[in-house]
């Protein structure tokens, strides 16, 4: 098989990353002695693939702490999966039945009583804690996971974060702050005050606290509630 | 590229599709390393990094049994992070521009281009586009060839091709703006 100098250049960087077939290889290397072109073309990629062989010394992927977050995203898919019908199909249902119910207007006042009838209820006959709860009231402790804002010192390098976010069974959540603060989270436990204290004595640390954020309910966006100077206003009054 | 991973990898797929969860296991210890770093060339957020890569591996496990083995099992991977890696940068429109990197755009000679000419090539391939990284970083780090590219990127294999040679085009450009002739290199 003859080829062109151009079909020779296009092989190089297969040739240089040994992906290139043994018959275009052995063409190839006879090839470079005939065109001094192909050489220097050699010689260009080269030099790009040297830059690339460092990479895998690049920043390391905490591969552990990534394949617990795939493992816990499919245990919530595998959840999901039950469901029969999606939230909006049971919306559109659910609407499409009181429709059909408001256009009888005999119902329509029984429903509006029976609507009385649960709003008395939850006023008058269950007003205590299983009931409803004023803004003012003390917010509900999310159990499963505890916040805690951390800041590194400037000397901190990765692989000693990393060990030490990996001691404590911390993730980073968000981060890092215009000030330099990382949201991390750990799960709820008896052990959570010494884990927290061990990242407050680790020396890489220049500050750590449980978060303001852990008196939020379940499911807010706590940043968002207690907005970007929260963490802040805690470093600050922490000294 | 280690000549033994497709059968290995398909092996390992296959089982993940029975749900077993150490062959899953397996196969992100064997292709995730590289898959992050090709998530990373794409997106730069690492947070958004990691959430494609978690999110890629959650699709290859729910859909291993779908696997009909067209593609090989790695191309297949990189293409659910190709396509999950583009849905993010739609979400961020996260763009890394020459002009945001303006100390690397110096006029003039280098004082020692011998010593600093890795160093320069290596800032010079950072502000490359990020479709001539990606097609660099995918042959000369990831090791694949022109098909597995194409198949990823869902591209034809002359594009592929002719990515490879306009990267290197402009790496060549971006340096002469950084000031190293070509006979540095």
């Amino acid at each position: 098989m003859t080829y062109d100098l151009e079909v020779f250049k296009a092989m190089i960087p297969i040739y240089l990353n040994g992906r290139i077939s043994p018959t275009d290889r052995q063409a190839f290397d006879a090839a470079r002695e005939e065109f001094p072109e192909l050489e220097e073309e050699l010689q260009a990629f080269a030099e790009i693939q040297q830059s690339y062989a460092t990479q895998t010394e690049r920043t390391p992927v905490d591969s552990d702490a990534l394949f617990v977050r795939i493992q816990s995203n499919i245990r919530q898919e595998n959840s999901g999966a039950a469901r029969p019908v999606s939230i909006q199909d049971f919306f559109h249902r659910l609407g499409r039945f009181f429709s059909s119910l408001y256009r009888m207007p005999g119902l329509s006042w029984s429903l509006a009583g029976a609507q009385l009838a649960v709003i008395l209820a939850l006023v008058v006959i269950l007003p205590g804690k299983s009931g409803y709860r004023t803004l003012t009231e003390n917010p509900t402790v999310n159990q499963a996971r505890v916040s805690i804002n951390v800041a590194f010192k400037q000397d901190a390098r990765e692989a000693e974060i990393r060990v030490l976010l990996r001691a404590v069974g911390a993730t980073i959540v968000s981060g890092p702050s215009a000030s330099g603060f990382y949201r991390l989270e750990i799960k709820n436990g008896p052990n959570v005050e010494a884990l927290v204290s061990k990242l407050k004595n680790a020396d890489i640390v220049r500050f750590a606290e449980k978060s303001l954020s852990n008196l939020i309910r379940p499911g807010r966006n706590n940043t968002a509630h207690y907005g970007q100077g929260g963490v802040d206003r805690q470093w600050h009054a922490s000294l | 590229m280690n000549k033994r991973e497709p059968d290995e990898l398909n092996a390992l797929l296959l089982e993940t599709a029975k749900g077993n969860q150490e062959a899953f296991r397996e196969l992100y210890d064997l292709t995730h390393n590289k898959l992050y770093f090709f998530v990373a060339r794409m997106v730069k957020d690492q947070m958004v990094v990691e959430e494609v890569v978690v999110d890629t591996y959650t699709a290859a496990w729910k859909n291993a049994g779908k696997f009909k083995g067209r593609s090989k099992v790695q191309t297949w991977i990189f293409g659910i992070a190709r396509n999950l890696a583009m849905n993010a940068i739609r979400k961020q429109r996260h763009h890394s521009a020459l002009e945001e990197l303006p100390h690397l755009a110096t006029n003039g000679s280098i004082d020692n281009p011998a010593a600093d000419r890795k160093d320069m090539i290596a800032k010079g391939l950072q502000i490359l586009s990020s479709k001539h990284q990606q097609v660099l970083e995918m042959v000369f780090f990831q090791g694949f060839n022109y098909e597995e590219i194409a198949d990823i990127l869902d591209v034809s294999v002359n594009t592929v091709k002719t990515r490879v040679f306009y990267a290197k085009k402009a790496l060549h450009q971006t340096l002469d703006k950084m000031g190293v002739t070509k006979n540095d290199i």
